[in-house]
């Protein structure tokens, strides 16, 4: 049975004879032109059903796996089989080049491991991101000094967009070995705040109040309820702690950031409009003589 | 106000505004709804316009594709069934049709709502969420602001249960409308942690139109699903 190497070949010798003129022998072997075309077509060829199958991929499977996961897929797929299609066009069209294919494989690894190790670590680290995934594309993520929305997740690097539209670069492998928090991986977080009123303030009212505002908004979660209590007495002040839980994936955007700016603004006004003031610090000092004058007042001297 | 209408169209009422207004190539659409105003303009010639209710779950920002119903509990034997009728709010959208396809002018709703989260955080999910009483019959109800979903309560199970929520999903929602806006919905309960809803193709009164729903406007492919699969509690 004809194999399409030789298929290949004869085609190139009944249309084109003079590019199957073999050079002299030399390291690599008797290498035509017409055999280099050959290598290159096949390549060619893997190239494209590496693309195709990817193509199919993405169709068949979009709607039931992670973005990420599927890009990530779709580059091994890719690589293999051009790889595959390395190997099989490599030995086929290059007869008695074994050494050359070797040289090249050889060389390769060489460069791998000796000029840039970290491009197999950060590769690796690729590899078990995608069976970890810790972060997904779209997520907010905290990754060492950088934070920002996942734009991309590939082989050797992950893409950040920082929240001032800054372009950030991560090599996996960095994102493997440090503490990566991500604020999207939990449908919703809490955020807890404190206020401090006054001591003659009604903090029954104050607690009331603040509960009713946050009834108000759209996006704090009624369940689980906001959380309204007094935490302390401090010197100057009555400190009421509010906890407030958010949908995650709101928080960081516009109006989610909108938000965090204006509800202490807003929880100031509501206090303020029932006649609750915000503490400030403040001390009361005594004088030895008015805490006699005071004493004899109150009758104990 | 819900309907088809050709070229133009106008729609006044208490706190809702709506105006496809202008001759051919210099259309406007106008929309108030409680001071919110929206305007654009529509350059090409459109052909019908639709406007009905669609599943309530897109406003304000589209966080979550789950509607969540709470309600004052109903207690249910082993192995029966009780309907009951509840409210849910109403979000309206405007679609231009030609030539078959649909697409979304706006989306607007009279009813404020807020977001909730049905689970724990690191399993749960992000609903919206509505409080409704629990009626036997269908409620009265003003269409533009609430509908009546018909919800049928099946104790599947081998103990007495309590329901006082359900949670739907928009991908199984079929909105019916006319006098009401409605659903019909089934919620079979295996016990107090496990329950499915689903939705029947089925309008509450005769002579209601089936809504162009979003999800078939937006020809956004489902992977074929029957309900959702409420694994957090039921009350």
């Amino acid at each position: 049975m004809t194999t399409p190497v030789e298929l290949l070949n004869e085609i190139i010798n009944s249309t084109m004879p003079q590019l199957n003129l073999e050079p002299e022998p030399d390291f690599v072997g008797h290498i035509s032109l017409a055999q280099a075309l050959i290598f290159f077509i096949i390549l060619a060829f893997a190239f494209i059903l590496g693309k195709v199958v990817a193509i199919y991929l993405k169709k068949r499977y979009s709607h039931q796996m992670k973005k990420d996961r599927l890009n990530l897929l779709t580059t091994l797929v890719r690589v293999v089989i051009f790889m595959a299609g390395f190997f099989i066009a490599a030995p086929a069209v290059f007869e008695t080049s074994m050494l050359f294919v070797g040289l090249i494989i050889a060389g390769i690894i060489v460069a791998i491991a000796f000029s840039s190790a970290k491009i197999l670590t950060d590769f690796v680290a690729g590899i078990a991101l995608f069976y970890d995934h810790p972060i997904r594309i779209g997520d907010f993520v905290g990754i060492g000094a950088n934070s920002g929305t996942v734009e991309e997740i590939r082989l050797l690097s992950t893409v950040l967009r920082t929240e001032n539209g800054v372009y950030v670069r991560i090599p996996n492998d960095e994102i493997y070995t440090t503490n990566v928090n991500n604020y999207h991986a939990n449908a919703a977080r809490r955020y807890d705040y404190d206020v401090g009123i006054r001591y003659e303030d009604d903090v029954g009212r104050a607690v009331e109040v603040l509960e009713k505002l946050f009834d108000t908004y759209t996006h704090i979660l009624k369940n689980p309820p906001p959380e309204v209590f007094v935490s302390s007495f401090d010197s100057s002040s009555v400190q009421i702690k509010f906890r407030l839980w958010l949908p995650s994936k709101w928080i960081n955007t516009i109006d989610g950031a909108s938000f965090k700016t204006r509800i202490l603004q807003d929880v100031k006004k509501t206090l303020e409009s029932n006649g609750i003031q915000i503490a400030f610090p403040q001390q009361v000092v005594w004088f030895g003589d008015e805490t006699l004058r005071q004493g004899f007042d109150r009758g104990h001297l | 106000m819900y309907g088809m209408y050709e070229d133009q169209f106008t729609y006044q009422g208490q706190d809702l505004s709506v105006a496809i207004a202008g001759s051919s190539g210099d259309r406007h659409y106008i929309r108030e709804c409680i001071g919110n105003r929206v305007e654009k303009n529509l350059a090409s010639d459109i052909g019908k316009i639709i406007i009905n209710p669609v599943e309530p779950v897109n406003l304000p920002d589209g966080l979550t594709n789950h509607l969540e119903i709470s309600f004052d509990p109903v207690v249910i034997k082993p192995g029966d069934e009780q309907v009951v009728y509840l409210k849910f709010p109403v979000e309206t959208a405007v679609f231009l049709e030609s030539g078959g396809t649909y697409d979304v002018l706006d989306i607007f709703s009279l009813v404020s709502t807020k977001y909730s989260l049905y689970g724990l955080p690191e399993t749960g999910c992000i609903t919206k969420w509505y409080r409704s009483g629990v009626y036997s019959k269908i409620p009265e109800t003003d269409s533009l602001r609430e509908g009546v979903v018909e919800l049928k309560l099946r104790n599947l199970g081998s103990v007495w249960v309590e329901v006082s929520r359900t949670v739907f999903l928009n991908t199984d929602m079929h909105l019916y409308y006319g006098d009401i806006v409605s659903m019909a919905a089934v919620m079979d309960i295996w016990n107090p942690k496990l329950a499915r809803t689903s939705f029947l193709h089925r309008p509450l009164r005769s002579n209601m139109t089936p809504s162009v729903e979003l999800y078939t406007a937006r020809k956004i492919p489902i992977v074929q699903q029957s309900g959702y699969m409420m694994e957090q509690g039921i009350s």
